[in-house]
């Protein structure tokens, strides 16, 4: 392998794995609360305007950032599914309502933080990162703690989604919801539990793309815009499937900018989602009529 | 003074006249759509680029925007319009950053960032603008009223209550999609063109997905499927944001706070009052 | 006009919800389809209208083939149905959802704008309330279609179905289902007038009464296979066919309803 693949390869799985994060809880919630949550752009942002604090003001090493940015976000999901989401779902209200809700926390939340940190792009670590280089490749220290610890926490969610009794129920409601009910599963607090821990993942994908890149109050709406497009492109129907369309999108998304000027990176990206759209109209997920 | 209160009747007025057109589509045939700020974007370059590059006049450069905006909505309608629901909503989010990216980055077609200045104005004084301004969003108003009582208006009712029983009964919801698609892009392009000679200066920044998201707030607030509805929430919209400013604070804290404010009226109207004030309809499966 | 259904096969994540079965309706007959929750019929009704997939097989009405047509392509063929829960566009009213099966010429968004009520709509009105009058709906002309009673839903797509005079082939599901008896021999009387203006009708119906009555024939699906097809008062003399509505016995399975 040319140092350039390694370096291809090593930035996709980098850029992969922070959007797994976001997708994650972005495709649960579409699997068990059947509507796009634009509100997941919102726990992002406070996630990342969390470890900024976290970090800028409050001077916390990087280890306790990560845990208020998760707090932060996972406490931002809970207030979004009880004051907004389980109202409406308890009477009832079609996708539209809670995807027009979504849409308002979203645009809320951008701009309270916009009220406190201004529109403008901030950045979370000034300065080169000491770095090191890898079969070619050079690798920044944050980059490999960012890399790491996404790993840690995707294969934590398996062993939760495996192992616990609350993550088994997430997976019965996702698989048949009619049944899960039947045997006594409540389907409000499976989405209470989806709520806490999507959000608190999206958070740490706050906090680490300002760690990698930088933040600004519309960086929201481009995570959550991003996470529709891996859930999509690999199947919300499934869990494997928005893990695996985020990382496709992280190598797509890294090919793109070698091949394009990079201000064209969201056009790039968007088309191959239009383009998904026009090859299976209903979804990779689609079921047949 | 008066110049003030009518600069505000004004921009009430190219508001009115863009929610005009996402009333159809949202209001009446039930098509989320958070692209409608590209369309009216796509009305504004036309128009500003006609006029500023080639010296075309004004009648003629609102004519071909009105029109060019139109057939990039048919195109667009044709492409989208075949998938359902929520998945519409998504792709036109995807469509308005696309959109967003080439305002912003076709250096050579519409200088980027910069913008264009120096666009020339279509009347010399504000009573100018204001009769004309009411008579194109009145002319909006009608043209919504005389659907709202007709087959065609029918139609999109049915096609936003069940698409199945449409078809059933021998309709091509997707055409019926398509079509409105293209008459609310006709009107955003007709909004754009007058915003572009009234301001006689564009930029990116007016054609984002979050000023489309404003839209949505106009015509959510305003009342769905009520063809006065988009009129009073433009103006409700437009005077909130004002009141801001009056209250002493600087833009940079108004602009947020607005935001904020149109957020949280999205989520209370979501939750108490899904069919906006005037609304008949509200949203449902 | 005549309906042939030729070895119609269709899976559902391991249901076999149909499996090789043909049938045929001629102009002016009324074929019913009888079976047990789950067998099928409604299947049948969905893939004739062009809503659900074939795995296989072939429909024909007339010379014309309806499989892989869209269902607006189909209806336009002359193809009309009523649902097993009855289907209104619920935010129009009674009126509005009787004039929606009425042609749709009228409905281009260049006679909007030119102003086009036109003769054509007036008289469509008209034939609409004449319908809704038969069936007692008329004082609900201007009440949306969300209000009703499931009963007065029934009664307006059967009002519906009698808008569509140039469809040559009726499918209707339980078209009697939450009427009571009295509204039921209306439902019966239009059905049985509709026939002898010379459609076809397919009639899915879980009232065997009303099948002895009106049906030329009835045909007797079973979890997706078809049992018997003749004539109703010999098609039940059958011991076997008597056993599947009887409980279902030894033919039981999950019912999914
Ligand atoms: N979209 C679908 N996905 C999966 N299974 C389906 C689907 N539609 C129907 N089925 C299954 O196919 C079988 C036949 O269903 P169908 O609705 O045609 O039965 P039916 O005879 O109309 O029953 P009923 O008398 O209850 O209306 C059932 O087992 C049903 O569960
Ligand atoms: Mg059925």
């Amino acid at each position: 392998m040319t140092s350039f693949t390694v370096q291809l390869l090593m930035n996709s799985m980098i850029t992969g794995s922070v959007y797994a994060l976001v997708a994650i809880g972005f495709a649960l919630t579409y699997n068990i609360g059947g509507f796009f949550n634009m509100a997941h752009g919102a726990v992002f942002l406070l996630g990342a305007y969390g470890g900024y604090v976290a970090l800028h003001v409050l001077q916390f090493g990087l280890p306790l950032a990560v845990l208020v940015s998760a707090a932060a976000a996972g406490l931002a999901g809970i207030v979004a599914h009880s004051a907004v989401f389980r109202r409406l779902a308890l009477s009832e209200a079609p996708s539209t309502v809670f995807f027009i809700s979504s849409l308002g926390i979203l645009i809320a939340v951008e701009g309270t933080v916009a009220t406190g940190f201004g529109y403008e792009t901030i950045v979370f670590m000034p300065g080169p990162s000491p770095s090191s280089t890898f079969f070619g490749a050079r690798v920044t220290d944050i980059q490999v703690y960012i890399l790491a610890l996404s790993f840690a926490l995707l294969l934590a969610l398996v062993v939760f989604f495996h192992m616990t009794n609350i993550g088994k129920q997430i997976r019965a409601v996702a698989d048949d919801r009619e049944l899960a009910k039947a045997v006594g599963i409540s389907v409000n607090g499976v989405m209470f539990w989806v709520f806490v821990l999507g959000s608190m993942l999206a958070g740490v994908a706050g906090l680490f793309v300002g760690m990698e890149h930088t933040i600004r109050p519309g960086s929201g709406m481009v995570a959550v815009l991003w996470a529709m497009v891996a859930s999509i492109m690999g199947g919300v129907g499934s869990f494997i499937g928005p893990v695996v369309g985020a990382f496709l999108l992280g190598f797509i998304e890294n090919l793109a900018v070698t091949v394009f000027p990079s201000e064209w990176k969201a056009t790039v990206v968007f088309s191959i989602l239009i383009l998904f759209f026009f090859l299976r109209p209903v979804g990779l997920f689609g079921v047949r009529r | 003074m008066t110049d003030y209160l009518m600069h505000l009747a004004i921009v009430i007025g190219i508001y009115a006249t863009l929610a005009q057109g996402l009333n159809l589509l949202l209001g009446y045939t039930g098509i989320i759509s958070v692209m409608q700020a590209s369309l009216y974007g796509v009305g504004a370059y036309i128009s500003a680029l006609m006029a500023s590059q080639a010296g075309v006049s004004f009648p003629l450069a609102f004519a071909s925007a009105s029109i060019g905006a139109a057939l990039t909505g048919f195109i667009v309608g044709a492409a989208i319009t075949r998938l359902q629901g929520d998945y519409l909503a998504l792709v036109t989010f995807g469509l308005a950053v696309i959109f967003y990216d080439v305002f912003n980055n076709w250096l050579t077609v519409t200088k980027g960032p910069m913008g264009i200045p120096g666009i020339p104005a279509a009347f010399e004084t504000k009573e100018a603008w204001l009769v004309f301004v009411a008579a194109l969003a009145v002319a909006a108003l009608l043209l919504v009223r005389r659907i709202d009582g007709s087959p065609y208006g029918r139609l999109l009712r049915a096609v936003r209550d069940d698409e199945i029983l449409a078809s059933v009964l021998g309709r091509s919801t997707q055409r019926t999609k398509t079509t409105v698609f293209t008459l609310s892009a006709f009107l955003a392009g007709a909004a754009g063109s007058v915003y572009a000679h009234y301001i006689t200066f564009i930029d990116p920044t007016s054609f984002t997905a979050m000023e489309s998201v404003s839209l949505l707030t106009m015509v959510i607030i305003g009342g769905m499927a009520s063809p006065v509805g988009p009129i009073l929430g433009a103006g409700f919209v437009v005077l909130v944001a004002e009141s801001l400013r009056f209250a002493g604070l600087p833009d940079a804290t108004a602009a947020p706070l607005r935001q904020v404010l149109f957020g949280l009226l999205i989520i209370v109207a979501m939750l108490f009052r899904p069919q906006g004030l005037m609304g008949r309809y509200r949203l449902s499966k | 006009m005549k309906l042939a259904i030729e070895q119609l096969t269709r899976r559902f994540d391991g249901i076999d919800a149909l499996i090789d079965v043909s049938c045929t309706v001629k102009a002016g007959e009324i074929l019913a389809i009888a079976g047990p929750n789950g067998s099928g019929k409604t299947t049948l009704l969905d893939i004739v209208t062009g809503l659900t997939e074939a795995d296989r097989g072939d429909i024909f009405l007339g010379d014309k083939r309806l499989i892989g047509k869209r269902p607006e392509h189909i209806a336009a063929l002359g193809v009309a149905r009523s649902f097993q829960i009855a289907r209104l566009f619920h935010g129009l009213t009674v009126l509005e959802n009787l004039i929606m099966a009425d042609a749709t010429e009228r409905e281009g968004l260049m006679s909007a704008v030119l102003r086009g009520e036109g003769v054509a709509e007036k008289r469509a009105r008209e034939r609409a309330m004449e319908h809704l009058e038969y069936l007692g709906m008329a004082a609900y002309r201007d009440t949306a279609a969300a209000k009703l009673s499931a009963g007065q839903m029934r009664r307006v797509e059967l009002g519906r179905l009698l808008m569509q005079e140039r469809a040559q082939l009726l499918l209707l599901d339980e078209p009697t289902a939450s009427l009571d008896p009295e509204m039921t021999q209306i439902a019966v009387k239009v059905i049985e007038g509709l026939r002898s203006k010379g459609k076809a009708i397919v009639l899915v119906e879980h009232n065997l009464d009303v099948v002895h009555y009106i049906a030329d024939r009835v045909m007797v699906l079973d979890q997706g296979r078809k049992m018997a097809d003749g004539k109703p008062s010999e098609v039940f003399q059958d011991l076997e066919i008597q056993a599947i509505f009887l409980g279902g016995g030894g033919n039981s399975h999950a019912s999914h309803r």
